[in-house]
């Protein structure tokens, strides 16, 4: 297969994971397609150097994380409180959903940097051992991790509910 | 409290903006990182001493100049080894960015930046002045002929402005760009340390 055609195939396949990755991580729209552009810019540059020691996925997720974890010096904390022009596109049935899906987002972007990436990949149904390949953490230590982002999360989502 | 699963949930159904199709072209036209940006900066300064060598060397033995004194000749390559060496080592700190990875593990990577940034801020330390003073040598042995049998005006008028220039390349424009590369270097360093921290910490 072509680089061309293959490149294609995995944006096609890993593109709505990793903006839902950088939209968990920087809880705005606009910069998520930025990050999500930019990842694949690496990921282009970068096909050479696939060997596959580690799946694909594992491998894109990663430079995803590095994306945006190196993205962070020109962070904007500004989260756009649940888009109001977005909302207002969408039907009344899924305007409830669409802002509780936009509270997690939000909820998510309070996190640390590194917990944001771990949740978002757990939120993704990523099994644990890839979760430790993709950010470098040892299982075990990843396990801990997780047990206390997932109760953090939920205490923060809660909070914001109750508002 | 809210269930993570229901969580989870929500997350799975969420449906974020559209895919959009890939426009390859446009994937490998853009490039915004800030490891793309040193890597260009370092490259065009590079390629832009090795041309200065090159148009030196031409002025003075292929156009119509003429130089006689041996200093200057000695001058002349004084001159032209330091930037031709200033040239080699701008593009060895170019390709040493273009070897920051950005598939390793995040705490990899993150280590690569820093060692880029201490062996920058080493390389500086020495090479700022060295380059300083063979160029100034150089150019202080070349002017003995250029101003040789002038009137004393030109020659004041030539070292104040020579001087000048030097002094505020040195001390304001060189320090200047410096330390703006210093403070995106820093910013990003200590932006990585807090990660680090964070990917560390086991609670």
């Amino acid at each position: 297969m072509k680089q061309e055609e293959q490149f294609t195939a995995l944006y096609n396949q890993y593109a709505p994971g990793i903006r839902k990755l950088c939209l968990g991580y920087t809880g705005d729209a606009m910069l998520a397609e930025d990050l999500l552009q930019e990842s694949f810019v690496k990921v282009w540059k970068n096909m050479d150097k696939f060997r596959g020691d580690a799946a694909w996925s594992t491998w894109i997720y990663r430079i995803a994380a590095n994306t945006c974890l190196t993205h962070l010096r020109k962070k904007n904390e500004q989260f756009v409180d649940a888009d109001e022009e977005r909302l207002a596109m969408v039907p009344d049935d899924e305007r409830n959903k669409e802002q509780e899906v936009q509270l997690l987002y939000k909820c998510i972007s309070k996190l640390a940097e590194t917990d944001r990436l771990i949740i978002t990949l757990v939120l993704e149904d990523k099994p644990y051992e890839e979760i430790a390949e993709i950010t470098g953490i040892t299982e075990n230590n990843l396990r801990v991790k997780i047990h206390r982002i997932k109760k953090q999360l939920s205490e923060i989502y809660s909070s914001y509910e109750r508002l | 409290m809210k269930d993570f699963d229901a969580l989870k949930d929500l997350w799975q159904q969420s449906k974020p903006a559209e895919q959009k199709t890939v426009d390859l072209q446009a994937i490998t036209r853009q490039s915004k990182d800030t490891r793309t940006k040193l890597f260009r900066q370092l490259l065009f300064g590079g390629i832009t001493l090795f041309f200065t060598v090159a148009f030196i060397t031409w002025t003075i033995y292929f156009s119509n100049v003429k130089l006689t004194w041996v200093v200057t000749h000695i001058a002349v390559w004084i001159i032209v080894t330091t930037v031709l060496l200033q040239s080699i080592l701008t593009l060895f700190t170019a390709y040493k960015v273009s070897l920051i990875d950005d598939t390793l593990p995040p705490a990899q990577h993150l280590q690569q930046w820093e060692d880029y940034y201490n062996f920058r801020k080493k390389q500086i330390q020495w090479n700022k002045p060295l380059y300083f003073f063979f160029l100034n040598l150089g150019m202080g042995l070349y002017f003995l002929e250029v101003v040789h049998g002038r009137p004393i005006g030109y020659i004041i008028l030539l070292i104040v402005v020579y001087c000048g220039w030097m002094l505020y390349a040195y001390f304001i424009l060189g320090k200047r760009i410096l330390a703006k590369e210093e403070k995106r270097l820093k910013g990003i360093m200590d932006e990585l340390k807090l990660i680090e921290e964070q990917l560390k910490a086991a609670e």
